[in-house]
């Protein structure tokens, strides 16, 4: 026993002292490795089902990103199909308005006819040719006057103006409801995810919790309204002058050559009645005269009443139609400037919702 | 025991650490399944401990009241249902030490859980050598390991109320106890949804607790109400540090279960108990 034990020692010692340096040396290694990372590496987070908040009416709700693309795709097609309605409803309403605005004019078309077929007409409208062709006036005579009897200020502009006003109300009124409507629905689908507001100054600690501001895509929807009205006014405005409808349509009977003119025997018609004063000495100069002219006016008179019994219902037919190509020529006009203003609406609404649904304005 | 079994057993605490650490890396990136498999480990160590000290408490009750060769001593030496029991225990105490590491904000928590994995083995093997002269060899290691369980479970709670005491809360003073709750389980992103749900219980209550603190007790004093919260992280705290050292004795133990046989539980080996 006494000899055996240190052979023991002296072979074990070494090999256990040599171990326990090894695991030592393991060990501090292991620790100072740990130590260092503790402070360096963090937990790595899963982002997998990154969520974000919206901010939408004062309330905030959760979105994880396949729902904010379908948000996005709701949106935009909600809105789509918003300005689609808006176009048919403005058209609707312009037609409707039109109908209105041209009924009256039409009930106006026998006054013109009876300036036309009267002695003062006639007698006006060729003191202003004769006037015309010495350059004493400009314009044509007929087409003014056209203009003022049937296209008076008060019934036509008033018209256009209400036609104006109602319509660009009617665009706002459809902005309106749609982003109501947008709001609303948005409202109920999202209503199982509404969650508290951030709380300030913690927005930048919490995951997701910089809302997203949807609130700022219906401000700046809500601008839109006030660049609809300023164009559809200049659109309007250059487009039914009374000035401008009178002489379109005068114009428009002109090319129908719906005139006959049968009263060209009328200074014929004037010297017959001066011979019938030739027997009456001194005075027949007067006498002549006043024949003449009594003759001339019958003459005319009666060649006026032939002309209208004839063409009366001729010119108002065409100065009818004249009339409904005009009305259709303005309806496309305004229809046109409509749909150009909600085509730049939508155009803005989209670029509004794209820019709104950007990654970039994520977090 | 040698300086060689005492570095094992150091090495072998610190590798258990780094496994804890790494977890709490990139827990919240594993599937489900790979966390189930965490948990089963966590639990099976966690049970481990908890097996060895219930089972020593049964031998030394049986040793105190039961004859060996009585039927009785058979029937309640412990087995199936002491190891359900056991295993249901361990598995709430994984998950909760798996969230609240987790859920580890502080470097500072991660140094304290690496030192006691490191002072442990030491000072069981203190304690053992200073109580050589007084318990039954038999025991001596389990009883030496359980004062140092107990000491080091003490110091630790100390310090990790200490920091939870200085720590950087958010500002509730201003939030709804909604917002408050919000902001805390906002915050817990996880691949699992399993996990998830954990981590968002997990930060309800941290949420609760901190605006209750910050709202209805915001200055110190002797409301009966401040102390039931410092009672509440306290009771958190003891229960993470025991679970820690508890896995820790588990993952101690484990080498047990391959080489040496546990004590058998008979008069002879028990009477100095007695």
């Amino acid at each position: 026993m006494l000899y055996s034990e240190p052979t023991i020692e002296q072979t074990g010692m070494p090999l256990a002292r040599v171990r326990q340096v090894f695991l030592a040396l393991l060990l501090v290694l292991a620790c100072v490795v740990l130590f260092s990372q503790f402070k360096i590496q963090m937990p790595r987070q899963w982002s997998g089902n990154s969520v974000q908040i919206v901010a939408l009416d004062e309330q905030y709700y959760r979105v994880n990103q396949a729902q904010m693309a379908w948000l996005e795709s709701f949106t935009s097609e909600h809105f789509s199909a918003g300005e689609m309605r808006s176009k048919e409803r403005v058209e609707q309403q312009i037609d409707a308005q039109l109908d209105s605005l041209f009924a009256r004019v039409n009930e106006r078309l026998p006054l013109f006819a009876d300036w036309y077929y009267s002695l003062s007409g006639e007698y006006s409208r060729m003191a202003m040719a004769v006037l015309s062709t010495g350059k004493l006036v400009e314009g044509d005579f007929v087409a003014r006057k056209a203009s003022e009897v049937l296209f008076p200020e008060p019934v036509w502009q008033d018209g256009l103006a209400r036609l104006e006003n109602d319509n660009n109300a009617l665009v706002l009124a459809q902005q309106a409801q749609t982003r109501a409507a947008w709001l609303s629905e948005v409202q109920s689908l999202l209503s199982t995810q509404q969650v508290p507001a951030p709380i300030a100054g913690l927005e930048d600690t919490q995951q997701g919790a910089k809302p997203k501001p949807l609130d700022a895509l219906l401000l700046q929807l809500d601008e839109l309204d006030a660049l609809s009205s300023l164009r559809n006014r200049v659109a309007v405005s250059s487009l039914g002058a009374a000035g401008l409808a009178g002489p379109a349509l005068w114009r428009a009977v002109a090319a129908r050559n719906a005139l006959a003119s049968a009263r060209v025997v009328a200074a014929g018609s004037a010297a017959a009645g001066a011979l019938l004063c030739a027997p009456g000495g001194p005075l027949a100069v007067a006498c002549a005269a006043g024949a003449g002219v009594v003759t001339w006016l019958a003459t005319d008179w009666l060649l006026l009443q032939l002309d209208e019994a004839w063409n009366r219902e001729e010119l108002l037919s065409h100065m009818a139609e004249a009339l409904e190509d005009l009305r259709a020529g303005l309806q496309a006009e305004l229809v046109t400037a409509y749909e150009a203003r909600i085509a730049a609406i939508q155009s803005a609404s989209q670029a509004a919702i794209s820019q709104t649904f950007s990654p970039r304005t994520s977090l | 025991m040698t300086i060689y079994q005492i570095l094992k057993k150091m090495l072998g605490l610190v590798a258990l650490t780094a496994a804890l650490w790494l977890v709490y890396l990139y827990g919240r990136l594993l599937s489900s399944p790979a966390l189930i498999l965490v948990w089963i480990t966590t639990s099976a160590l966690l049970g481990l401990g908890l097996w060895q000290r219930a089972k020593t408490r049964r031998r030394v009750w049986l040793a105190a009241y039961l004859r060996s060769e009585s039927s009785a001593f058979r029937l309640l030496r412990g087995g199936f249902l002491m190891a359900v029991v056991q295993v249901a225990v361990a598995s709430v105490m994984a998950l909760y030490l798996l969230l609240t590491i987790l859920r580890l904000e502080t470097y500072p928590q991660w140094l304290a859980l690496l030192g006691a994995a490191l002072v442990l083995p030491v000072v069981a093997a203190l304690i053992s050598r200073l109580l050589q002269a007084q318990v039954v060899p038999v025991f001596r290691e389990e009883l030496s390991l359980r004062l140092a369980l107990n000491l080091l479970a003490g110091a630790l709670l100390l310090y990790l109320v200490w920091l939870a005491f200085g720590g950087q809360y958010p500002d509730f003073r201003d939030a709804s106890l909604e917002q408050a709750v919000w902001y805390a389980v906002s915050n817990e992103q996880s691949r699992s949804p399993f996990l998830q749900t954990l981590l968002e219980m997990a930060a309800v209550f941290d949420g609760l607790q901190a605006w209750l603190a910050q709202r209805l007790l915001p200055t110190p004093g002797t409301s009966v109400w401040q102390a039931a919260g410092w009672c509440v992280v306290l009771a958190r705290e003891a229960l993470f540090v025991w679970s820690y050292l508890l896995l820790c004795s588990g993952a101690l133990a484990l080498p047990q279960l391959f080489t040496a046989s546990a004590p058998t539980g008979k008069s002879e080996d028990l009477h100095a108990l007695l």
